[in-house]
C-alpha cells in the first residue's frame, strides 16, 4: 500500500536534495510519481 | 583500500563500516602471517599492516542520525498538518451541511476546493521555511541542494497528496485521523513509508 501513497517518493527527493545536494533531474522516478498525480487533479 | 559509503542512513552505514573494518581485519591478519613466514629474522620487526584500512562515508561523515530523521520529519510534519487539515476542511463542511450551501453559491467546484486548499498550501510551505530554519540553528543540518527544487518537490507532494486524497474511494468523516473521533490513525501506519526508519532495513512484509 506504501507505493501508493506520494510521502514514500517525497521523501526520497526531499534527503537527496538536502543531504546529497541532487536536484529533481536526479530523482526521475519519484517525480514521475508525483507529477501524474498533479496532472490528474485539474481533470 | 578505500570503502565509500552512503552516509545518509546512518545505522546501515555504521553495520557497513563494521563488516568492512572486520573483513579488512582477517585479510590483514592473513597476509601477515604469511608476509611473516617468508620474512628472514631480521626483517620481521618491520612487517606492518599490508592493507591500510580508510573509510570515507559521504553525506554524513558523523553518521549523526538526525541528519535522516530531519528531513523525515518534515515529510511527516507536513503529511499531518497539510493534508490532513485541508481533508478535514472539507468533511466538516460536509458533516455539518455547510458544503450544501456553499454548493449554491456562484462558486465552481474548482474555486470552492482551490478556496479550500491553497491557504494551506501557503501555511505548508510556510511551515516548511520554519522546519528548515530550526533544523539549521537546533540540529546544525543544513540544505546542500537547492531550495527551488526542495519547495518544487514540496509542492509536488502537496498537490499529489490531496489529489490521492480525492480520488480515493474512502470518504472518511471528520473523526478520521482526530484522537477520540473514533477513527484515529494508528502512527505505525506511517512507519512503511521510511520516515523514521530506513525502508530498506526493514522487512520486505513491512515496506508494502
Amino acid at each position: 500500500m506504501s507505493y501508493l501513497v506520494p510521502a514514500r517518493y517525497y521523501l526520497v527527493i526531499l534527503r537527496g536534495v538536502i543531504l546529497k545536494g541532487s536536484g529533481l533531474a536526479n530523482y526521475p522516478d519519484q517525480v514521475g510519481f508525483l507529477a501524474p498525480m498533479r496532472c490528474s487533479c485539474s481533470d | 583500500m578505500q570503502f565509500l559509503l552512503d552516509g545518509i542512513d546512518s545505522n546501515t552505514a555504521s553495520t557497513l563500516l563494521g563488516y568492512a573494518r572486520a573483513l579488512t581485519a582477517e585479510e590483514n591478519a592473513e597476509l601477515f602471517a604469511r608476509a611473516l613466514d617468508r620474512a628472514p629474522g631480521n626483517a620481521r620487526l618491520a612487517l606492518g599492516a599490508a592493507i591500510s584500512y580508510q573509510p570515507r562515508v559521504w553525506f554524513n561523515p558523523e553518521l549523526r542520525s538526525t541528519q535522516f530523521l530531519v528531513p523525515g520529519l518534515i515529510g511527516l510534519i507536513l503529511m499531518l498538518t497539510a493534508v490532513i487539515s485541508t481533508a478535514l476542511s472539507v468533511v466538516r463542511e460536509k458533516e455539518r451541511g455547510t458544503m450544501e450551501q456553499l454548493r449554491v453559491t456562484p462558486l465552481r467546484p474548482l474555486q470552492l476546493l482551490a478556496g479550500k486548499t491553497l491557504p494551506y498550501l501557503v501555511i505548508s510551505l510556510l511551515a516548511t521555511a520554519i522546519i528548515l530554519v530550526s533544523a539549521r540553528v537546533l540540529f546544525g543540518v543544513v540544505v546542500k541542494g537547492s531550495y527551488l527544487d526542495l519547495f518544487g518537490a514540496t509542492l509536488l507532494f502537496l498537490v499529489g497528496h490531496w489529489d490521492w486524497g480525492c480520488s480515493s474511494p474512502v470518504r472518511p468523516t471528520a473523526g478520521d485521523g482526530v484522537p477520540g473521533g473514533g477513527g484515529e490513525r494508528d502512527p505505525t501506519d506511517d512507519l512503511p513509508l521510511g520516515f523514521i526508519f530506513p525502508l530498506r532495513s526493514m522487512p520486505t512484509r513491512c515496506r508494502l
